[in-house]
Order: C-alpha cells, then structure tokens, then sequence
C-alpha cells in the first residue's frame, strides 16, 4: 500500500514468536480515523503471529479495534480509516506492500473472511447458490454449470441440510444459522489458508451457535487452514482457540497459549474480564466489575492506557507506556506491574 | 393452605397471540402464538429469571405480564389484584408499582431530553413530588445509580452504553416500584460493564426488596442473578425450577442441550456437548404434540401427538416432557394453573 511508513520495530512491541511456521506475523499495525475532532488511532502497534493451521482467539470490548485489525489484514479499510504504519506478513510477503491487483488475489484466495451478520454480506435478489458460484468463478475458471456444481458441493460441506435444494433459496428464506452457513460456504469455496471470523455467532441464538463453532472447527481439522478468531466471548476462545490476544484500546495487551492464558492470567484487564464474567470462579454474590469505561481513543491516557481503570496502577505508569514483552515461554504481557 | 407467604406475582395460563394475515386477499387468518398458556409465580423480592432463544416469546411475555401489550387470554394477578380488572385510571396507578428496563439503552431514551427530565417524567405523571422536592429525588436517584449530579442537565448521547442502562434504572426506580421486568437489561453492553450493571441490579434488589422478572438469553447472567429459572420453547415454559436445580439436574432435553451449547471459560478439553440439530420452528406453525419433538434425541410416538403439560413434582420442579418428566410425578404430579400455585 502507499503512503504507508514502516515502523521502527526495534524496541516496540513485539509478538512472541513460538513456532518458525508462522503464515502470519503482524507488527506494528497502525490504523487511524480522521474525525471532526481529531484523529484516532484504532489500532494502535498492533502485535501478533498466527502458526499454519492455528486459531488464534482475539478478545476485546467494543471500540477496542480487534475488526478494524481485521480490516486492515485483508486491507479493507475504508476511509476516513488510513494504515499509517507497520507490516503484515503473510506467508512471506507483506500484505501492505502489494498492489491492488495482487492483494485483490490474496483475498478470497488465500484469506477469506466472515463477519458477524451475514444479511447484510448477501444480495437479497440472487439465490445463495448463484452467489457461491459466482465467488467460485472469481477464483476458478469453470463454466456456470461446473460453477454450480461446486457452490451446492460447498453447501454439503458446511452441513447445509438439503443442500441442492437450499441452493436455489434467496438469503431471507433462511434462516440466521443457515445464511451464516451459506457465507462459510463462500469463504470455504476458495480453500482459503487463513479464515477471519469476526463474531460469526454474536448474532446466533446459543443452541445454532453451537452447530456454526462445531462446523468450524470441524472444517480446520479437515482442511488445515488457520483461523483469527474475532470474539467479545472468552467462553468460545476457550472453546475453540489455541492462542488468544487480549486488546484494549488499540493495543494487544496479553498473548498466550488458551490454557496458559486461563490458568495464569497476568495483565491485569485480562484478570478483570475473567472476573466479571459471571459463572467464572464460583458462584459469589457480586462480581468484581472492573470499574470506569472504555477510554476514547483520540484521549488516551498517558503512560499504561488502562491505568485509570487498574487495580495495581502505580505512579510509574503514567509514565511509561508498556510494550508486549515475553514474561514467559510463549506469554507475553504489556505491563510493568508483573 | 401453604404457609408460603402470598406470591407478589400470579400468572396463569397467560396467551398472547397476533392474528396475520395470509393469502393473497389477505382472506385465510393464522396466528403467531408468541406466548401459548404461560403459568408461574414470583415470590416477593425475588427474581425468576426467564430463558429462551430468539422469538421464543420471552419478550412478549414481559410485556403482557405489565399489560403493556394486551393479553389474548389467561389473567396476571399483582398482589392478588387481577390486572384484567382494572380500569383505564386504576391500570394507570397500578404502574407505578410496575417498572420495565429494555434491552437497548440508546434506543429508550428519548435523546432530546435532558437526563433529569427523563427521570422526572415518571415522577410527573404519578404526581409523586413538584418543584424542588422533584429535583432532589432525580439527583437521589442518579447517585444511587453511580451517576453524577451534573448528568440532570446533560442529554443520553453523552454517555455511554452503560451509563444510559443506568438511566434507565434511575428512570425506572425512580417511582418507587415493586416489581421490575427487565428485558436483556446488560445484552447490549460489554462484559467488564456489564457486571457493574448486574451487581447495581443486584444491590438495588436487596435494598428496596425489589421483585425482577429477569429476561435473558445469556444463562451465565441468569444464574447469577436468578433465584427461579424458567426455560422458555416456543411460546410455553418448558422448565422451571430453583436456580440449582435447574442448572445442577435439568431434565427436560431442551433445558440440557442450551446448558451444554453455553460455551464455559474454562478450557478442561472436551466436553459432552447435546448438540441439536434444525433451527427452532416458526411460532405460526409450531409442531403437533410436544413443540420440541423434531429437534428433540428422545422423541417418542407419544411426542409428536401429544403435547405435554407442565408438571410439578417435588422442590418446586416443573417440566413439560413426557420422557423426563420432574423428579416426583410418577402419580400424576401437578399442573400449576390447577393447583394454584406449585
């Protein structure tokens, strides 16, 4: 991409690196919004690394930026959103240096992505087979009927019951789980190497949520590819991930192994959620809510961005803003307080 | 007669249907059965917290429950009061004592007015204080709620999403009721917020000895707060039970797949999961017999003839199925809308 400034890397955040096959390494992602009132940095030297056929789990609140990283993975963000710095890496070639035409290659064919209503990703006058066809010939040279024959083959991949028939329905004869089995069979249709799923169960009811994460992991096993799993609920990254990413306010703030992370959660905001959620850690009258809100991103604090609402801040951190750091194998923290 | 004291709340067999119109003259008439024969009780300063999946009727209950919508057929009790027999001026002093909390706090908020006039409104209308003494409630109520005093002169779209819940809240409270129906009050908001709107919920309860209906389709939140559960298929309760019954022995199929399909934080492997197959049915056409049958694992010919009827048995515990049936009704067990209260 032009215009973009590669950051200095060198004593800035850095993911931890666990594995030598990594298909993707983001450093030092930069994204911002020019607003009325000034800009604000979405993603702000965003830090990660996701293994061949890996699910890393990415949780935060809303606003904290875990789509616009999304975004600007498959580089996607519209203005007044811009990537201002950094590198994505993607199985050797970094994303924001390709043009167009080749980046345009890379999605669908190589990275798909699925969001989290899939109403509103389907053209309500086009049948859904005719739709998954037509994503199939972007990326394949068949003939309509060939074409065809695939999009309802991808449809019995993804579990569709009735598959042949369901093919020939239009997106608001189904239902939510069946339209987002239908955006899957899009996505599936291209064998992409990296899915980005982000909330693909927000809006599905528990019971169909559970059927779309089955098919999910179901369909990593089967056909190895990666998957950056965007999600508020740390119930499913327990579920379904093996690395999480915590982010907040823009920064990735604790990356680790799923059990790792739950067993032995360090930054504190990470030690906060796992208390709020209730259910987690006995059965307690009142739950330890973590106090205050969300900072606005075009008025950070200084030092730590969640130093107003931390338990553990101390004087020192309004004054240093800390950088992700391996504490331990493979967990890596952004904090001076462990 | 029980020694229990009276319930603060008595429903029994309520139904709410909408006619629609089909066909091209809009001639052939069916009907959603949004909620289809619903009975329970709510003890005084508890909470029954009512669980379903989307367009299960869970919300139209609420709303009929307080009359806001009008009922097709069956009868709310409030203190013994029958709502079905109240006029217009009667129904309209009665609110005061019934309050509703909705899902979305950017949408109930009318954004042009100012935060201390939102709350005042309820106090107007019940003619409950004037002039200063009117200014000090809605301040009393703003702290109560956590906020502060500036937030009277201040307009919705300056706070955020937890903050307008508790507008909300202090809106609702503010009139000093008893019973609250709270519609997915902390849906819309993230989890670290979300918990400080489930422990002021729950602060408020013990203080005022408040009484909730607590609507949700999150059963994490419903266990926290709840000390009956409901669990609601297709417009009917299908189980209901003290919360650790509930969670610890549910019986009825449908109460345990939703209880294995909640994914927990806690990553300990593999879990057994009771996975459901199909999407839940259109309440226009619900199925013949049990509603649950074609989803249902244990489905048996009875089932997809006869629909089973809510049965109690020992502890306070209800299911309608005719394979699970509660712990205790092997000699019939009884129907609440009969028995008057289980």
């Amino acid at each position: 991409m032009r215009g973009v400034e590669h950051a200095a890397t060198g004593g800035g955040p850095a993911a931890p690196a666990r594995t030598p096959d990594t298909l993707l390494h983001v450093d030092g992602l930069r994204t911002v919004f020019a607003t009325d009132a000034g800009t604000a940095p979405a993603v702000d030297g965003v830090a990660l690394r996701i293994a061949r056929g890996e699910t890393l789990g990415m949780v935060g609140e809303s606003g904290c930026g875990k789509s616009v990283t999304a975004l600007s993975i498959m580089r996607l963000v519209a203005p007044p959103g811009r990537i201002v710095a950094g590198s994505i890496v993607f199985d050797g070639r970094d994303l924001l240096t390709l043009p167009e035409r080749e980046m345009r290659r890379v999605r669908g064919n190589e990275i798909a992505m699925i969001f989290q209503e899939p109403m509103t990703s389907l053209n309500p006058v086009l049948t859904v087979g005719a739709q998954i066809a037509e994503a199939v010939r972007l990326h394949h040279r068949l003939d309509r009927r060939a074409a065809w024959r695939r999009a309802v083959e991808m449809l019995r991949l993804v579990e569709m019951p009735d598959a042949e028939e369901r093919a020939r329905s239009y997106p608001h004869q189904l239902s939510g789980g069946m339209r987002q089995r239908v955006m899957i069979a899009m996505a599936m249709s291209c064998s992409p190497r990296l899915l980005i799923a982000d909330e693909p169960t927000t809006a599905l009811d528990v019971t169909i949520q559970a059927q779309i994460l089955e098919l999910l992991a179901d369909l990593r096993v089967r056909t190895g590819m990666a998957t950056l799993l965007i999600t508020h609920n740390l119930g499913i990254v327990a579920e379904q991930a093996d690395h999480v990413a915590i982010m907040y306010a823009g920064r990735i703030v604790e990356h680790a192994s799923v059990r790792e992370l739950f067993a032995r959660p360090l930054h504190p905001y990470t030690v906060g959620l796992l208390a709020s959620i209730p259910g987690v850690g006995g059965r307690q009258r009142r739950l330890d809510a973590i106090p205050g809100i969300v900072p606005d991103p075009r008025h950070l604090p200084s030092g730590c961005r969640f130093r107003d609402r931390c338990p553990r801040a101390v004087a020192a951190c309004a004054e240093t803003d800390p950088a992700l750091e391996e504490k331990d194998r493979g967990h890596a923290v952004a904090c001076i307080r462990v | 007669m029980s020694n229990d004291p009276a319930p603060l709340v008595e429903v029994s067999d309520l139904r709410k249907h909408f006619p629609v119109s089909r066909g091209v003259f809009g001639t052939a008439r069916t009907a959603i059965r949004a909620v289809d024969g619903v009975s329970f009780t709510i003890g005084r300063g508890e909470t029954l917290g009512l669980v379903g999946e989307s367009g299960c009727g869970k919300s139209t209950l609420g709303r009929v429950l307080l009359r806001l919508l009008e009922p097709t057929a069956g009868r709310v009790r409030y203190e013994g009061v029958d709502l079905g027999g109240l006029s217009a001026a009667e129904l309209r002093r009665m609110r005061r004592h019934l309050q509703i909390i909705f899902q979305d706090p950017y949408a109930s908020l009318n954004p042009r007015m100012r935060v201390g006039a939102i709350i005042a409104e309820g106090l107007e209308i019940h003619d409950l204080a004037r002039g200063a003494e009117k200014r000090e409630r809605v301040i009393e109520m703003l702290r109560l709620v956590g906020l502060r005093d500036e937030a009277y002169d201040r307009y919705p779209h300056e706070f955020s999403g937890g903050q307008r819940q508790r507008i909300c809240i202090a809106r609702a409270l503010a009139v000093n009721p008893r019973f609250v129906v709270a519609d997915e009050p902390v849906s819309a908001l993230d989890v670290s917020v979300q918990a400080q709107v489930i422990n002021l919920l729950q602060d408020l309860q013990e203080r005022f000895d408040l009484t909730y209906l607590f609507i949700s389709h999150d059963l994490h939140v419903v266990e926290h707060v709840s000390h009956t559960v409901a669990i609601m298929y297709l417009g009917r309760i299908v189980e209901t039970a003290p919360r650790d019954v509930l969670f610890t022995s549910p019986r009825h199929p449908y109460t345990r797949a939703l209880l294995s399909a909640v994914p927990s934080a806690t990553p300990v492997g593999e879990r057994q999961r009771v996975a459901l197959p199909g999407d839940v049915p259109s309440p226009m056409h619900p199925p013949p017999g049990c509603a649950f049958h074609p989803r249902c694992p244990y489905a048996e010919d009875r089932c997809r003839v006869d629909e089973p009827r809510l049965l109690f048995g020992t502890g306070r515990h209800g299911v309608a199925c005719h394979v699970f049936p509660a712990p205790g009704t092997e000699n019939g067990g009884r129907h609440i809308s009969v028995e008057g209260r289980a």
